[in-house]
């Protein structure tokens, strides 16, 4: 089924749109959230709450891009149960790793106000990946959006694992200095 | 934790920077000088399958199909992720050298088997991992073990042996070993969707004819 009909069932409020939504995105969904939770059984009822969400967005919003917009609320949950999870004892789990890399970018401080610096960074990430070449965008996404791991994305773009380490290397260097020059480090 | 906002932000950005990055990439063709040693590897897997198949038909003149010995090409996750070994008869172990093959990779999508053909190399991991990536399979589904047989049944006759082509004296077996998550990536309403897209990938995926597949789980 097109994402438009699915997004009509939705609208309708037919309980079919979850049955259609698991048959065309649940391994999606699944594979995202068993990468930032690293443990199966969380990442399914991970998935079944981001239906439930979907559900509860979906009127009044019309999302344009569905895949996205549900990748999106399953990253945000799958994200925000790895937190609770975590609070007290931190390891395990790609996206630990995904942060840890990500931590060069962004020194600690404590005194800005958060929503609109989160704002910022937002716009100037969304210019950032814009402006990059395709092929350094997906890598950077597939390994900081869907925290995918090294491997995998070295074998879905006929890399060597060490030639995507560089690239997104070279990749956090270059958005280390973007976010220098919007002096939000 | 500043690399937490970071995340958390890049988490909001554009929706079809995210669509653009979810699609599956096909996997660029090799570069000249690549293809070259692609092509001397191509060449040398075919010599040393041909050599087996000469050391099974003539080196041992006429063997009963019990003095058969079996041919295997095998896979381990252990030790040998990137490459397999050939065992068989008495010329001992010899590392083989994957070709590129132009194969079909079966993907399930809205409840249906679709196929997209694509080149890549013929070691069963790479071909495993392409199937994996295009039915969004993550990265706790693991591939154990492919061993590749050729098997005859033990109450075969010397009088048919004889009379059977080369191709049907080596009819090959892939057996394929993978971890019990891939259970996890079933579809509810057609379970067997996804272990028939898998079980077409592979028995394209070799540059040798392969006849028959079987899956086996983790630990059975």
């Amino acid at each position: 089924m097109e994402d438009e009909g699915i997004i009509e069932l939705f609208f309708n409020r037919d309980e079919k749109a979850i049955t259609e939504t698991d048959k065309k995105y649940g391994k999606l969904c699944y594979s995202i959230a068993c990468h930032v939770l690293n443990q199966a059984e969380n990442a399914k009822e991970c998935v079944n709450d981001t239906y439930l969400e979907t559900w509860n967005c979906i009127p009044p919003h019309r999302p344009s891009v569905f895949s996205a917009f549900i990748s999106k609320i399953t990253r945000r949950i799958a994200i925000s149960r790895w937190r609770k999870e975590n609070a007290a004892k931190r390891g395990g789990g790609e996206f630990c790793l995904t942060l840890d890399e990500l931590a060069e970018c962004l020194p600690d401080r404590n005194n800005t106000a958060k929503t609109v610096e989160d704002q910022l960074i937002t716009r100037v990430l969304n210019d950032f990946l814009h402006e990059l070449p395709v092929t350094e965008r997906n890598v950077f996404l597939r390994r900081y959006w869907y925290a995918a791991p090294l491997r995998e994305i070295a074998v879905q773009f006929g890399f060597s694992e060490s030639k995507v380490k560089s690239m997104l290397m070279r990749t956090r260097n270059r958005l280390k200095k973007k976010l220098s020059e919007e002096e939000l480090i | 934790m500043r690399a937490y906002d970071l995340s958390r932000c890049l988490g909001e950005i554009d929706e079809d920077l995210i669509a653009d990055a979810a699609a599956p990439t096909v996997i660029p063709k090799p570069q000249k000088h690549h293809r070259m040693i692609f092509a001397i590897g191509s060449i040398a897997a075919c010599a040393a399958l041909v050599g087996t198949g000469v050391m099974l038909t003539r080196v041992f003149t006429h063997p009963t199909p019990s003095e058969m010995s079996r041919d295997t090409l095998s896979y381990s996750e252990n030790g040998a992720a990137e490459s397999g070994v050939i065992t068989g008869g008495t010329a001992g172990p010899v590392e083989p050298v994957y070709g590129t093959v132009s194969s079909g990779i079966y993907f399930v999508s809205n409840g249906q088997l679709s196929c997209r053909v694509l080149t890549h190399s013929a070691d069963p991991a790479q071909t495993f991992a392409l199937w994996k990536q295009l039915n969004q399979i993550g990265d706790d589904v693991r591939l154990i073990d492919v061993r590749i047989e050729s098997e005859l049944p033990d109450d075969l006759s010397d009088t048919a042996y004889s009379q059977m082509t080369d191709h049907q004296t080596h009819p090959l077996t892939c057996h394929l070993t993978v971890s019990k998550d891939l259970q996890n990536y079933f579809d509810s309403s057609d379970p067997s969707l996804l272990t028939e897209s898998l079980e077409k990938t592979m028995l394209e995926g070799y540059e040798t004819t392969v006849s028959h597949f079987r899956l086996h789980w983790e630990g059975e």
